[in-house]
Parts: C-alpha cells; structure tokens; sequence
C-alpha cells in the first residue's frame, strides 16, 4: 500500500515540476491529456487501487484525492496564468497613442445667425409664438405708412432705405425692407386676433458700414394681439425669452422709447450678462445692455389693418439678430458675419 | 441738441446733478447722448487781459505777448496768433495745462512744458477754442467778453455742462423751453417763461408799409411779421454768444445771434429780411412757380431752381414778386441782413412738415437748422411769443424799435382737441392700475390742462392737448405720459393669460432648418452671402444659351433675368439682387481654400430675386452646395479627392429628409460646366423613358456638377470645384415630413448577386430600372454593389454588380419561384439595354 502512495506522491512530485515548465498553452494541454487524461498517468497510477485490501483503501484514496485535487488547482492555476498572459501580449500589441489627434472628420456647422435666431425661436415657441417670414422686398405702403411712417415722415431718416429702379406699384415705391416690422402688417392683415408671432429676417439699411453697423443685417419681430395684452405682458415675455438666452439671473427694463408705430414705446436693456449688473467693458459701466425696441402697437397701426384698438391691443417688439449673437458668443465685430470666412464659421460647429 | 445747463436754469431750476439728469431725461425717452462737462480739463487756465503785444526779435511770425492774470501776476507768451490786441481778455494756460493739439491729425492731448522758441523762453500759451475743447475753431485765440474778470480760474468764467441730447421723437424737445418743460415735469419744479414784453415804441407811419399776404393756409397756417428801425448792427453781448457757443452755432451779429437764441429758446425758427430791400414790407407765403429761381444764403450760395412743390417766402407781386426765401429752411441773398442794415423785418412764421422736408432734400446737402424743426412740427403758438421775444431782445441789445404792433397773419389756425382718457385705459394698456391722484400729479407737473369725471376706477380725464407736444394726439399717448413720468419701472412682468393662437408655422422656416440641420450635419459649413451683388459678378457664372434641358435648369436656380437694381446702392457690389446663388458660393469656396486645402464643404440656404412685372420680385428658396476638390481621409495627412458621387450623396440625404423620391439625374451640357460629370436634377423622372420624353420644366429641382475649369478660374479657383443648387421652394412643395412607416417583413428573402456586362453609353439607371420592373412583384429591392471598367471587360462596356432580394409579403420563397424570375430578369435585360450577364470566368 506505501507503494502506491509513494508512487502518488513521486507522481505529484515530477507532474508538478513538468508543469512548471509548460511556458504556453499547448504544452500545458499536453501535459493535462498526459498526467490527468483518461488514459494519463494519475488515472493508470490509481488503478493500483483496485489491489488494495479494503482497510488500506480510504487511506490511500484520501492521498489519491489530494494529489487529484493538488495537480488540477495547480493546472488551472497555471492556465489562468497563461492564458493572462497571452491576453497581456495581445492587448499590449494593440496599445495606441491616445494623444494622437482623431481622424480628421469636417465638421459641419451652422452659422451664428442661425443658430440664435433658432434659439429665440425655441423661447418664443415655449409661449406659443409661430415663425412666419415676409419678403425682402417690400411695398413701401407695408414698411412705412401702414406701420404709421408716412411720406415725409422724418422717422424715415432713422431708417434710409435702398428703393428698387422702376418698383412703384399698388403698394407704393419697392424698397429692400429696413425692418421685419411689415411682417407684422401681413400677419394681422391676413389672421384675426389672438395673434403671438415672431418674423426673424434679412433688413437693409443704406448705412456706413462699421464694427457694429452692416447694411444688411437680421431682425427678429414679436408681435401679440389680443383682448387686455399690456405692457406688463410684454416685460414679462421678454424677461422669459432674455433669461433664456442669457441666464436666470436677467432683469429686464424699459426707458421710454420712440418708435412711430407703438405707443407708449419703450427701448428694453437688460442687466448685463457678463458683469451682472456691476459694470464692465461690455456694458460700457452701466450695467445695461440694450437689447431693443418695443411697445404696445399704435392704435393707428391697428386701424389701418382692420383691427379696432378699442377693443384689441397688442405688443411689438424688434431686436437685431446679429446683436445677440454678438453678446451671446462675444463677437466684437458685425461684419464678421457675411465676411464667411471658414475660421470663423467653423467656431459655430 | 446740446443742452447748456447754465442756460437751461434761466428756465428751470436744476435741483440735481448733471448726471441725475441725464439719467431721469432717458429714462423718460429722452435719449442722452453724451454729457459733457466744459471746463473740466483747465486746471491750470486763467483769464488773462493782454497789455502788451511787441514783435518776436528772432521770428517775424510770432509775437510776445504781455498776459496779466491778477494779483501782480504777470507772464511772456510767445504766440503766433494774430487776431488779438492789447486790452483783449484771452485765455491763458500756465504749465501743466491739458490741451488739444490741432497742428497733428488726428488732434493729440498734451500737456504744456516749459519751452523755448527761436531763444525766448515760454512757460504759457494762448487759447483757442479748439486747444481748450471748448468748439472747433482753431483759426485764433478765443477772444473772451471785456467785461470777464481778469484774474480768475477759465472754468469759474466759462465753466458750464453740456448735455447732448437724442430728440428723435419729441418735437418740442428741440428748444431749450421744451427741455425745461420736461426736466420741470422730472424733477417737480416750476418753468419761468423768457420776458417777450415789449410794446411798439411809435404806431408806424404811412411810409412805413407792412404787409403779409398767406396764398394757402394748407402750406402757411401763421405768419407773424414785426417791424424793427434804427437798429445798430453789432456783436452781441457775451453771454448770448457764450449761450449759442455752447449750443454749437457760431455767434455771428447781434441781428443773427438773436434770431438764432431765439429759436433754440422757444423752437420757432424766425427770419430777418432788410425792410429796405422789401418793397411796400410786404411779405407773401406762396407756392413757388415753375422755374423760379432763388440764390440762398447757403454756403455755396448758387441759384437754386425751384418747382411748385417748394413754398417759399416772395415780394408782393405789384412789385415783381421775387422769391426771397425758402419759406422754413434758409433766406435768400437779396433780402440779406448787412452790416449797413437799419430797419428789419422779423419773420415767425409756420410751415407745413412735408413741404420743408421736401424742399430742403431736394435743395440743400444737409437739413438747416430751421428745416430740422420745421419738418418735425413747430407749434403754431409759438410763433407770436417769439416773434415779440426777439423783439424784446432787438430793442435790449441792438437798440432797435419797434415800430408798429406786429401783423399775425393766423388762418390756418389748428384747434388742439380735448383727449378722454379713461384711467382703466392705462390698466388697459400698461396693465398697471393707477391711483387717479397719481395721474392728475403727472398732468399737472407736464403742465397739461385737464378736468376730472368720474371716480375711482371709473375716472375719465379730459386732458386739452397741450399746444408745445403736438405728439400727444389720442388716450394711447396720454398713457405713455403718464408711464413715463411716474416710472416705467412701474410696469409689472406679466405673461398673457388668453388662449393660444392657431397659427401655423411657416412651412418654409421647419424645411429650410431641415435642410440646414442635415447639410451641417453632414460636414458642411453654412455661409450666408451678401443679397445683392453686382452685374459684373452674375456675369461669372454664364448661362445656356440653347433651348433645351440646360435652359429650364437655368430658369429654375440661375435665370437669365434683368436683375432687381437698387436705385440708390451704396457701392457698385450692392447694384443689384442676386438672381443665382451659383456666384457667391463661389467667392466663398474661393475664400475657404486661402486658408485650407481640404474639407472646403460649404452651403448657402437663401434667397434669389426673380423679378415679375408690375409686383414684388420672386424671392424664391435655394439651397446651394460647394466643395473644394480634396477633403481629409482617414489617416493622418491622408486626402481623397471629392467627386461628383460626394456630393450627389449630399444630396441624396436632402430629398431623403424631404421625403423626396422618385426623382432622377439627367446628363447635363451647361457652359458653366463640366461636360460630362454635371447632371440636371429632376422629379417624376422615368429611367425608361428618358431622352424620349420631354422634361416639364416644373420638374425640374436644380443642378449638380463640376464646374467648368475656366468658369472656376474665372472666380479665381485654380482646383476643381463641386457644385450643386436646388430649388428648395420646389421641393418643399413635394416634401413629406411623416412617410408611413412599412411593416417589417414576416417571411425569409432569397438573395442573389448578378453582375452584368453594360455598354459605357446606356446610362446604369436604365439596367437598375429593367431589373426592377422585371423583377416585380418579387423583387423586393436591387443594391448595386460593384462597378468595374478595366481589362477583364470589353472595351467600351463596364460591369455592374446588383444584389437582388426577393421576397413574397405571406410565404417563404423557394428556390422554384426565383430561378425562372431570375432568367427572366436576365434576359429582359439583355432586350431591353443590351445588359449581358457577366460569366464567372470574366
Ligand atoms: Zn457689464
């Protein structure tokens, strides 16, 4: 019977050390079919079980289980090992450079006037104000005189218009429109109250052209009308579309303003963004930025499109896209915008 | 308008700062500008009386100037000035002065050293106007009243603040009467009106006519006309040009200066004529005749021709009935006031808005001082207080008389109305409920007469439109009075509590966001370029010039149009509206290569102008693709080339988003280019029946292709350019945002690949086509998957590797149903474009 254990025990002892030197997964296969197969070494060592008497039997099977137990640990020890290893090879034959730039992909991009007339729209949208649009090439009737700027009205000068060679028709002289504003004449021509719009579009002026003056530029108009619409109202969707745009903490302020087709007419300043009201470069120290113009709309601009003001009032607004664009982004110079330079453009990605 | 404030207080006490001020005026709409405080800068400046003045030894130009400043203090100035004499009080800036150089452009801030000139030291200076900041006259030294204390510092002499004032909406605002009026209103102070008392010194004699005659009450509601004798013309006294000096307008004769301080004061622009170059004093207000001509007093001082539109101010026609002035905007040479005049006749007149504005753009570079208020609206009731006003001030300081009551010529007189205002219309408009008191307060400190109805929130007030705030016509601007003087910091935020409008969105805004999101979304970079251009860059971009295909493809984004002209354009790039985007991508993608090699992907979603006779031009909808030849691959460093297939996926993925389909490409011969790698972009397109049937010109969407080298380089691109512009208004109205979703199939597909030998000349939708029709009902889709030219093909052909999938909606396929179909597909490929199938040893 000591022969039989002793045999396990010289078989653990060379198994163990012929393990040891098992450097990959082949040979650790090997030496499993070899030592621990059907046919290997521990299982024909064994059947010198079968010649033991039965009181020499638990005895050497506890030691026959234990070398059994011993060698197979120690394999699949060995293999996890291995097999680790093997791992560590292949991922480390995949090691990349994360610094590395990335594949160059273009990005494409929206242009600045786009993507904050987007915004102003979303903000008006959550009060339920639809975009329309108007032409750019308008009837003086609907960019002046019916927005209550007649002829040789001296408001006209605020706003020098570039006119159309031969452009006279039904709706007067055709001039490249200096605001979106008769984009609210259609829009009240044509629906009945209530009425919450927006008009974003292309204006022109026939003006120098500086850092913060281009001819042709962007509005956006606003315009609501219905049964008790005030000034209150006013204020306070434009507080809710400026505190989208520019953060929670905007106050909103009215200083009287004039403007021929509202009554009473305010300009609209909010405290400014970047200093919070304190003072800075930006606001040139008054902690107010201006925003726009607005007001209830004239009762005579109501009249002239059928609307009876006694009855009706409504609020307009108007404010330059390119403004806000330039103080959301902090743009420093207007003729950034239609200059297309990709420089600049790729920044809006 | 600048505003003194010294001035202003002989209105209206000023009971806050000049800043407080400025703030309460634009808070309640009107807008300062600037605020300028005059003296600030003259720390080291006195007033100084000349008692010597001898040549420079060494300079001929230059003089040494004797300044005593007070106290036994004297200094040596060397100056080279010359409107100055001994007995003159001047200026005088000791070292450390700040002042402004005028002999460097721009004008530079210095400060006075010590210095010698030509071996006489000077340790001061003499003054301009222009080196203390005071005005822009820097052709001598300012000349101060005699009477100014000599001895004291310049500022406790001169000193005084200046507020620039933005009046674009107040008339009445343009005189110093009317500011009072409003800072009074601000502030709670009381307006003390200018003394205008003044009673004839004799009745006029008979040779002493005076006459007025008013043509059309429409064009001259009021004329008054005051008779002043033995006038002596001189300067006038030193605190009305220092007045008028801060208003900006320079002090000329007392006659002037009057006229001119009278006009800032009340806002009533006057005139003086020579009575003795009027005959019989008699003045007429009329129309002018066809031709008449008028020399002005103007600074180019030409004849101005004039026309019926034009109101002017004439002689009587007994005596000729020459024109004499531009009634409301500037005299005329012949009535002129000279130095030798003695009897004058005053004018206050009023003239209509329109008719000066007119005139005074159609005559003269610029708006007079006159014309600015005039076309504003003067009020008709000014014009007799400050006609007697200037009387007054004629008879103080030009020792004049009066001679005779003066003759108010009235019969166009406007009667202001009585304006109801509920106090429930300023709860109404502003959405603030008032108490009534605080309202009455508002009208009482503006001035405004009114009576009281009603109570509570039933209170009506009747306010008389004020005759000075011709702006105030209706409730709605009552209750901006009242807003703005309480407060408009008063006006709550609020949101709108009625229901929601059922306006629909415009359509065309989702769909050019759309389009945009996807362009963006697929590399590209937005440009938006200028509307308007110029003829001569349209023309770099050329048009068809057969009719056919090329044509209607030119009508719908490039049409060969007389191009709406800007009348007026500010340079000859702004002449007219572009009618083709083609151009100004161009010049963008041009730009974009500058600075890059690659990856120069750009679009434009805009407008182009398409005139139409007798209405408002076409703006129509394009949507316009650039790109340079290479973009970046995926390798570091790596660069493909861009081809015709780039951006044809381009636009694949727009009409995909705009649930555009069964839209085609037609091989296109356009001049602006590539010959053979353009295509016309087309709907209801039938591969089939291609080049027999006509295209309908309202099928047709746009172009894709590669520009033409020479029209490249004629922009100034020296590499190929990719090109593509749709009509976006046409797709929009075929567009389909919701395409009903198809179920998923239930049942296996059979998949086979074929490939096919193609002649180069039959277009591949023709096979793709045959394919399909064929295949039909079964055949679910065709997939290209390889295309072939080279060796292993016959010269002249190409092969073209489909994956076809079959599949029946209710069973599995079998192998039984396909293998005829697949023959038959096979086959009528071959009949009907000469496709071969391709063997597997080929
Ligand atoms: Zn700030």
């Amino acid at each position: 019977m000591s022969e039989l254990i002793r045999a396990l025990e010289v078989l653990e002892g060379t198994a163990l050390g012929s393990l040891n030197g098992a450097s990959d997964v082949d040979s650790l296969e090997r030496w499993r079919l070899e030592v621990l197969g059907r046919k290997g070494l521990l299982a024909e060592t064994l059947k010198g079980l079968g010649t033991l008497t039965a009181d020499q039997r638990p005895q050497a099977g506890q030691v026959a289980n234990r070398v059994k137990t011993s060698l197979e640990v120690t394999f699949a020890v060995r293999l996890e090992s291995i097999q680790q290893e093997v791992r560590r090879h292949e991922l480390d034959a995949e090691r990349l450079d994360v610094t590395m730039p990335a594949s160059p992909r273009p990005r494409g991009s929206l242009h600045p006037v786009t993507k904050i007339r987007r915004e102003i729209e979303e903000a008006f949208a959550r009060l339920g104000f639809t975009s329309v649009e108007g032409p750019e090439v308008e009837w003086d009737q609907s960019n002046f005189t019916m927005l209550n700027i007649p002829p040789d009205h001296p408001a006209r000068d605020i706003q020098d218009s570039f006119y159309i060679e031969g452009g006279s028709g039904t709706g007067g002289e055709m001039l490249l429109r200096t605001q979106t504003s008769p984009v609210q004449i259609r829009t009240m021509l044509a629906h009945k109250p209530p009425i919450r719009i927006i008009a974003p579009g292309r204006t022109y002026r026939n003006e120098a052209t500086d850092a913060s003056h281009e001819a042709m530029f962007t509005q956006v108009e606003g315009l609501c009308v219905d049964r008790n619409v005030t000034m209150a109202d006013l204020r306070g969707t434009l507080t809710a579309v400026t505190r989208a745009l520019f953060g929670p903490d905007r106050e909103i302020r009215f200083r009287c303003g004039y403007f021929p087709f509202v009554e009473p007419g305010a300009e609209v300043d909010m405290t400014c963004h970047v200093c919070n009201g304190s003072g800075c470069r930006v606001c040139k120290r008054t902690g107010w930025i201006e925003l726009g113009g607005a007001g209830m709309v004239h009762p005579k601009v109501l009249a002239n499109v059928g609307i009876d003001p006694s009855v009706y009032s409504g609020w307009a607004f108007g404010c330059g896209l390119e403004r806000f664009a330039m103080l959301r982004y902090g743009i420093d110079d207007i003729r950034l915008f239609y200059d297309n330079d990709l420089r600049f453009l790729r920044q809006f990605a | 308008m600048r505003v003194s404030l010294k001035w202003l207080q002989d209105y209206v006490d000023v009971t806050v700062s000049a800043e407080e001020l400025g703030r309460l005026l634009t808070m309640a709409g009107i807008e300062v500008e600037a605020i300028h405080p005059v003296g600030e800068a003259w720390n080291h400046v006195w007033t100084a009386r000349i008692d010597g003045l001898s040549r420079h030894p060494n300079a001929d130009r230059l003089q040494l100037v004797d300044a005593y400043y007070g106290a036994d203090r004297r200094i040596q100035v060397v100056t080279g000035a010359t409107n100055i004499s001994v007995g003159d009080v001047v200026p005088v800036g000791l070292v450390g002065t700040r002042y402004r150089d005028s002999h460097v452009s721009p004008p530079a801030e210095r400060i006075l050293q010590p210095t010698v000139m030509r071996g006489i030291p000077s340790e001061a200076m003499v003054m301009s106007g222009f080196e203390l900041g005071l005005n822009d006259d820097h052709s001598g030294i300012l000349i101060l009243p005699r009477e100014t204390r000599v001895g004291v510092p310049l500022a406790e002499a001169l000193g005084d603040t200046v507020i620039e004032l933005d009046l674009k909406g107040r008339p009445d605002g343009l005189s110093m009467i009317g500011v009072a009026r409003e800072v009074a209103a601000l502030t709670n102070q009381k307006v003390r009106f200018p003394d205008g008392d003044i009673t004839p010194s004799r009745a006029r004699r008979a040779d002493e006519p005076l006459g007025v005659t008013i043509d059309d009450p429409n064009l001259c509601p009021r004329f008054v006309s005051v008779l002043l004798k033995d006038v002596k013309i001189g300067p006038s006294p030193a605190w009305m040009q220092e007045r008028l000096q801060a208003a900006g307008i320079r002090a000329i004769n007392n006659v002037v200066d009057i006229t001119n301080f009278v006009m800032i004061e009340w806002g009533q622009p006057l005139h003086a004529f020579d009575y003795d170059h009027v005959p019989a004093g008699h003045l007429v207000a009329r129309a002018a005749k066809p031709g008449e001509t008028l020399q002005t007093l103007a600074a180019e001082r030409e004849a101005v021709t004039l026309n019926p539109d034009m109101v002017i101010v004439a002689g009587h026609p007994d005596h000729g009935g020459h024109p004499y002035s531009l009634a409301g905007i500037i005299g005329g040479a012949s009535t002129e006031i000279s130095d030798q005049s003695t009897s004058i006749l005053l004018e206050a007149a009023n003239w209509k808005q329109s008719n000066v504005r007119r005139t005074a753009r159609a005559l003269l570079p610029r708006p007079t001082d006159a014309s600015r208020r005039f076309e504003r609206g003067v009020p008709q009731d000014h014009a007799l207080p400050a006609a007697l006003r200037a009387a007054r001030l004629m008879v103080d300081l030009a020792g004049a008389s009066m001679v005779g009551n003066a003759i108010d010529a009235w019969p166009g007189h406007a009667t202001r109305n009585t304006i109801q205002m509920p106090l429930s219309e300023c709860t109404r408009l502003l959405g603030i409920t008032y108490q009534p008191e605080t309202v009455a307060s508002v009208f009482t400190r503006l001035g405004f007469a009114f009576s009281i109805h009603g109570a509570g929130v039933d209170t009506v007030f009747s306010v008389e439109a004020p005759v000075w705030r011709l702006d105030i016509e209706q409730a709605a601007d009552l209750v901006e009075e009242v807003a703005r003087i309480d407060g408009y910091e008063k006006v709550p935020s609020t949101i709108m509590e009625g229901a929601l409008p059922q306006l629909p969105q415009a359509l065309s805004i989702f769909w050019e966001d759309a389009v945009r999101d996807i362009l963006a979304g697929s590399g590209h970079a937005e440009i938006v370029p200028y509307t308007w251009t110029s003829v001569a860059r349209l023309d770099r971009v050329p048009h068809a010039s057969s009719a056919d295909l090329a044509q209607l493809v030119d009508a719908r984004v490039h049409p060969k149009v007389n191009p709406v002209r800007i009348s007026n354009p500010a340079s000859g790039d702004q002449e007219v509206m572009r009618t083709s985007s083609l151009q100004s991508m161009l010049d963008a993608v041009r730009a974009g290569l500058r600075h890059e090699d690659r990856d120069v992907h750009l679009f434009d979603v805009g407008r182009i102008f398409v005139p139409q006779s007798g209405d408002l031009p076409e703006e129509r909808r394009i949507v316009t693709i650039g790109m340079g030849a290479h973009r970046s691959g995926d390798a570091i460093g790596e660069r493909h080339e861009n081809g015709f297939y780039d951006l044809k996926a381009t636009v694949e993925a727009i009409l995909a988003r705009l649930g555009v389909s069964g839209h085609g490409y037609i091989a296109l011969a356009h001049p602006a280019f590539h010959p053979y790698r353009t295509a016309a972009i087309v709907l209801d397109h039938r591969p089939e029946a291609a080049g027999r049937k006509p295209v309908r010109p309202e099928d047709v969407l746009g172009v894709i292709g590669e520009v033409d080298r020479a029209v490249a380089s004629g922009n100034g691109i020296s590499e190929r350019v990719l090109l593509a512009s749709l009509d976006l208004d046409r797709l929009i109205a075929k567009a389909r945002d919701v395409v009903p979703v198809a179920p998923l199939p239930r049942f296996q597909a059979v998949i086979e690949d074929l490939a096919f030998i193609l002649p180069d000349a039959i277009p591949a939708e023709r096979l793709t086509s045959s394919i399909l029709r064929t295949g039909a009902p079964l055949l679910e889709r065709v997939d290209m998957f390889d295309a072939y030219t080279g060796d292993r093909v016959p010269a002249g052909t190409r092969s073209l590797a489909y994956t076809l999938t079959f599949r029946a909606p209710d069973h599995t396929l079998s192998g039984e149903e396909v293998t005829p179909l697949r023959a038959k597909i096979v086959s009528q490929a071959e009949r009907q474009v000469g496709a071969k199938l391709r063997g597997p040893d080929a």
